[in-house]
């Protein structure tokens, strides 16, 4: 147990490094003069001049030793404080305040939908006697899961906003444009999870311990509630950390394609504007929570193995 | 309570088999059956076709009688209703039939609860008595993990005892476990049949065929080869396969020891070796010299192996000496190991392996074919791979891949506790011949008190070891 | 369990198909995949340009077997230095044990702290729309899976008994490397490949299509896909051939991995 809990604090603390590090290397590696380049950017190129640039300069302290901007980087960022963005002037902890609620929404509720259809899905292809069902369901979850995230994107805004014209594109101004985004998402999760649950269920119903319940004499629902579920579930717990991966990743393309105003969208801005502040703000946030969500599912895991408990301790 | 059940004509095959050839069996009220065969020679198969569970594609034909009612005529529901009601089943492997995320309690109190909907306190107190009658009162909160082999199996037993089907069908009671927990389970069988029961085993081991007396039927390569009362075919065995089964048992061996030499080998003087904090033996001292061999006994997990492998310097020891006679190579101490397939590698063709071994100590090829000649074992079964040759002639060819290299001592772990009595017999006296001719010491560890008496002439309790 | 030897064969005559179809193509037309015709723009199919022309003038076959050959090659790459790096450090940690299998753990960690794209958005981030920041972060994301099968197969392998067995008999790691655990760990390799070519396409072309990745005019699937998005109504095909392509590489290295698929 203590150690999954020294590595995931080791993991928190390597993605703050990694990102304080990126600002502090990209305005020291990128060409040109960053002094001069954030100055045009906050008082546009009529207002430049060499003076302005300096006080930039001064202000950022890009003139002192380059070890004591390091340590002044990262002091800042245990302070928590990200900087002011490039290119719209605000507190970056402000800007990412906003867009991690519209993120973890859009995260969230794909995860929820997605375990809404894998989940019963899953686990009727794998009871029922229709062989059909479940050969369906396979042809169409292998073919779902050779869509990448962003075809699979342009394909739902051609059938519901193109065609039948009845959800909007892109943007955000009320529930209407949330659909499209949370479906593209939770297809393609539900497309892998729900073979899972008919893999595992199967497994799980040709197990010894399994038969074994229905040879004391207990019935198919009752074997499957008492014995079946639990080990069921515990593949789809580790798998779980996979499909954060598949989130997080989905989450950054689909915003950006749907121009849904949530941290993986500023992500992919900053990187185009180069808008150093903000891309280290998001890296920040967005590796944090990949952290979070990964002592959660360690944590998930132990308490549905009890075989775990063990192993980690040995 | 049912009285009888009838097993007329029974055959059973596969497309293009035949698996089980035409047999007559009964069980009756303190009259239980045991059939008694190696693996593939069918009893699973009868076992299956009891409960109605013959894998897909098995064809089935005769009767089945249980006070007259052919079980093979009902529909699958029916007899699926029959399961842990009238017809109970103890499992081969225990550990492998318990869920592993649910607490032991738990899976006791299942049956009483669900099959005849006792209410909740009445199955708690069940629970906790049946675990008690059993020793496992202390590991009702424990997961099936938490408990070694024998204890799996007391656990079951508790389960069967909660269940009040007339028909209990025991599959390989003995399998993987320590043979000094044989008499607890034909004990616990015994009183099964006392109360009514009508018992039906299965299993390799004679020790429980002998010991719960009724009828016994032989079966080998799908066939009945002798049938009649248990006590009839120990005392006067009519067919040559069981006259060799029964006679395979060491205290029928007639044998001689080997003559010791005068020349230590091995020495060790006070070892002590600790598994965390389990401390296994402590100033342990023994010589071992050439011509002689010697027995360590004990229970599973007692670290009977951990001495072998400390000589063989596979394994750290935490203090003493061992001195090994200076005259001899490291290479000439060898080990032979417990499951002959785990010794080989998986997907290589044995005949490869050799070659590979001759090559690198230049050894001969005509070497390897005389002693196959002399162990009995066909030039063809080197072009086979491990899993493709029975575990007799596998653990055969272990031995001579390790004469191959004039070995001086043999540390022989376990070697014959995967095989069949036959294979058994065949092994170790063939072991006991190799050391007079070769001149070789050995180290054996069983659990096979009486095997230990006839071969050996030092035995080692470790049980004398533990501080 | 789908049915493993076909869909093998199936992804592999998909893969070959798309591979002497770029090739071909190629040999046939001599257009450049930039040359632009302005006064031809969005042609229908034609024995001149047998797909059309995008809406730059650009032979669209040419640029779409550009784009896949773009796909194939980055992609093997990729997966091919994340294997060699990943299986041999598997290997070296499994056996060495100690010291050097606790320091690549901590690599392992490292990476891990951070979803593979987010890897790569952090190497994009010094230089859009570059090659070799896309190779570096994709190798380094990819590299991961490698190590941990490769070491923990050989760390099971290494405890069994037929190991010891031939160590005492005489043999040496390279004999047990040779005979056993490369062996052993070909066909995992082998469907670790499959799959991590298969994540390397999806992640360029969503790169491209995003705009950070590889951009015009270099033909790329994901970014053709992108520009051609506002013509949809007028010149569909365009739209969709690209996006097929990509679906089709895609299926045909899932259909050739014989795990279950989904991990």
């Amino acid at each position: 147990m203590t150690n999954i809990f020294y590595k995931r604090l080791f993991q928190v603390i390597i993605v703050a490094l990694i990102s304080s590090s990126i600002g502090f290397l990209m305005m020291h590696l990128l060409p040109g003069d960053i002094a001069m380049r954030i100055a045009a950017g906050r008082y546009g190129p009529d207002g430049l001049s060499a003076e302005i640039a300096q006080s930039v300069r001064v202000e950022l302290g890009l003139n002192r030793p380059l070890y004591e901007q390091y340590f002044l980087s990262i002091f800042n960022f245990l302070k928590l404080d990200l900087g002011y963005s490039l290119v719209s002037g605000q507190s970056v902890i402000e800007e990412l305040r906003v867009q991690l609620g519209y993120s973890l929404l859009l995260a969230l509720s794909s995860f929820i939908v997605s375990l809404f259809i894998a989940i019963p899905l899953g686990i009727y292809t794998a009871t029922t006697k229709n062989r059909f069902v479940n050969t369906i369901m396979m042809y169409l979850s292998i073919i779902i899961r050779a869509i990448p995230p962003f075809v699979l994107a342009l394909i739902l805004i051609l059938i519901f906003s193109i065609w039948f014209n009845i959800l909007p594109p892109a943007g955000f101004e009320n529930w209407k444009y949330f659909v499209l985004p949370t479906l593209t998402l939770s297809l393609g999760l539900a497309a892998v999870s729900n073979r899972l649950i008919n893999d595992s269920m199967n497994d799980v119903q040709n197990s010894s311990y399994f038969k074994y319940g229905r040879y004391k004499g207990l019935s198919q629902n009752i074997t499957i509630r008492r014995h079946g579920i639990k080990n069921t579930l515990i593949p789809l717990v580790s798998f779980l950390a996979l499909q954060s991966v598949y989130l997080i990743e989905g989450v950054v393309v689909v915003e950006t394609i749907f121009a849904f105003p949530g941290i993986g969208h500023a992500l992919v801005h900053a990187i185009v504007a180069r808008d150093i502040p903000m891309i280290q703000g998001t890296i920040l946030i967005m590796g944090l929570i990949f952290v979070f969500i990964n002592v959660f599912v360690d944590i998930l895991a132990l308490y549905l193995d009890p075989r775990l408990k063990e192993k980690k301790d040995a | 309570m049912h009285k009888n059940i009838k097993i007329e004509n029974l055959s059973i095959f596969s497309k293009d088999k035949l698996l089980v050839e035409n047999i007559n069996l009964e069980i009756s009220t303190n009259k239980p059956l045991i059939l008694l065969g190696e693996s593939g020679s069918g009893k699973s198969l009868v076992i299956d076709a009891l409960m109605g569970v013959l894998a897909k594609g098995l064809k089935i034909k005769g009767s089945i009688l249980l006070d007259g009612v052919d079980l093979l005529k009902l529909s699958k529901k029916q007899r699926q209703k029959l399961w842990g009601k009238v017809i109970t089943l103890l499992p081969q492997e225990p550990w492998r039939s318990l869920d592993p995320t649910m607490k032991v309690k738990d899976q006791v109190k299942e049956v009483r609860k669900f099959v005849y909907k006792d209410k909740i306190l009445q199955t708690e107190q069940r629970a906790l008595k049946e675990l008690q009658e059993v020793k496992l009162q202390d590991f009702t909160n424990s997961y099936p993990h938490e408990l070694s082999g024998g204890m799996c199996q007391r656990l079951t037993l508790a389960i069967t005892h909660t269940q009040e089907g007339s028909v209990l069908l025991v599959d390989e009671p003995t399998k993987g476990l320590d043979k000094e927990l044989c008499n607890s389970i034909v004990k616990k069988l015994n009183e099964q049949v006392n109360e009514g029961k009508l018992l039906f085993v299965i299993t390799h081991d004679l020790q429980i065929a002998q010991n719960i007396k009724g009828t016994l039927g032989v079966m080998a390569k799908g066939k009945l080869i002798e049938y009649n009362n248990t006590e009839e075919i120990f005392n006067n065995p009519k067919n040559d396969y069981t006259k060799e089964l029964i006679y395979a048992e060491a205290k029928y061996w007639n044998i001689e020891k080997t003559s010791i030499q005068n020349e230590k080998i091995v020495e060790v003087k006070n070892l002590s070796k600790s598994f965390g904090e389990n401390k296994l033996f402590s100033n342990l001292s023994l010589t071992i010299n050439k011509g002689e061999i010697v027995s360590i006994v004990g229970k599973s997990g007692s670290g009977k192996s951990s001495l072998g492998n400390i000589i063989l310097e596979n394994l750290h020891y935490d203090s003493g000496n061992i001195e090994k006679n200076s005259n001899y190579k490291k290479i000439q101490f060898q080990k032979i190991y417990q499951d002959p397939p785990s010794a080989f590698l998986p997907e290589q063709i044995l005949f490869d392996g050799f070659k590979d071994l001759l090559n690198l100590h230049n050894i001969k090829e005509e070497f390897l074919h005389s002693y196959m000649e002399e162990f009995n074992l066909r030039k063809d079964l080197l072009q086979r791979k491990p899993d493709e040759i029975s575990g007799g002639e596998l653990q055969r060819l272990s031995i001579i891949r390790v004469l191959l290299l004039k070995p001086i001592f043999i540390f022989a772990d376990e070697i014959t506790s995967r095989l069949d009595p036959i294979s058994q017999k065949e092994v170790l006296i063939l072991v006991k011949n190799i050391v007079e001719k070769e001149g070789l010491c050995i180290l054996l560890v069983t659990h096979d008190h009486e095997i230990a008496q006839i071969l050996s002439h030092k035995i080692i309790n470790l049980k004398n070891y533990k501080l | 369990m789908p049915k493993n030897k076909n869909s093998f064969y199936i992804g592999l005559s998909i893969l070959i198909f798309l591979t002497l179809f770029s090739i071909i193509s190629r040999l046939i037309f001599d257009y450049q995949s930039d040359q632009q015709d302005l006064m031809n723009t969005f042609s229908t199919p034609s024995f001149e340009h047998l797909l059309g022309t995008d809406q730059y003038g650009r032979d669209v076959l040419i640029r779409i077997s550009q784009a896949t050959q773009l796909s194939f090659v980055l992609s093997l790459g990729i997966t091919l230095t994340a294997l060699i790096f990943g299986v041999t450090l598997g290997i070296l940690a499994a056996y060495k044990g100690g010291t050097t299998d606790k320091f690549l753990g901590v690599i392992c960690d490292i990476l891990l702290a951070l979803p593979g794209l987010l890897l790569v958005l952090v190497f994009l981030a010094f230089s859009p729309g570059d090659f070799l920041p896309l190779y570096l972060g994709l190798s380094l994301t990819l590299w991961i899976e490698f190590f941990k099968v490769s070491r923990a197969k050989t760390k099971s392998l290494l405890v069994e008994p037929y190991v010891e067995s031939c160590k005492s008999l005489g043999f040496g790691f390279f004999y047990i490397l040779k005979k056993l655990i490369i062996p052993k760990l070909l066909p995992m390799i082998f469907t670790i490949s499959t799959f991590a070519m298969s994540t390397a396409i999806i992640a360029i072309s969503s790169l491209s299509a995003i705009s950070v990745g590889i951009q015009p005019p270099t033909a790329e699937l994901g970014s053709m896909i992108v520009e051609v998005l506002p013509y949809y109504e007028e010149e569909p095909m365009l739209v969709l051939l690209p996006s097929f392509v990509i679906f089709l590489i895609v299926l045909a290295l899932q259909l050739m991995s014989k795990r279950r698929d989904y991990a």
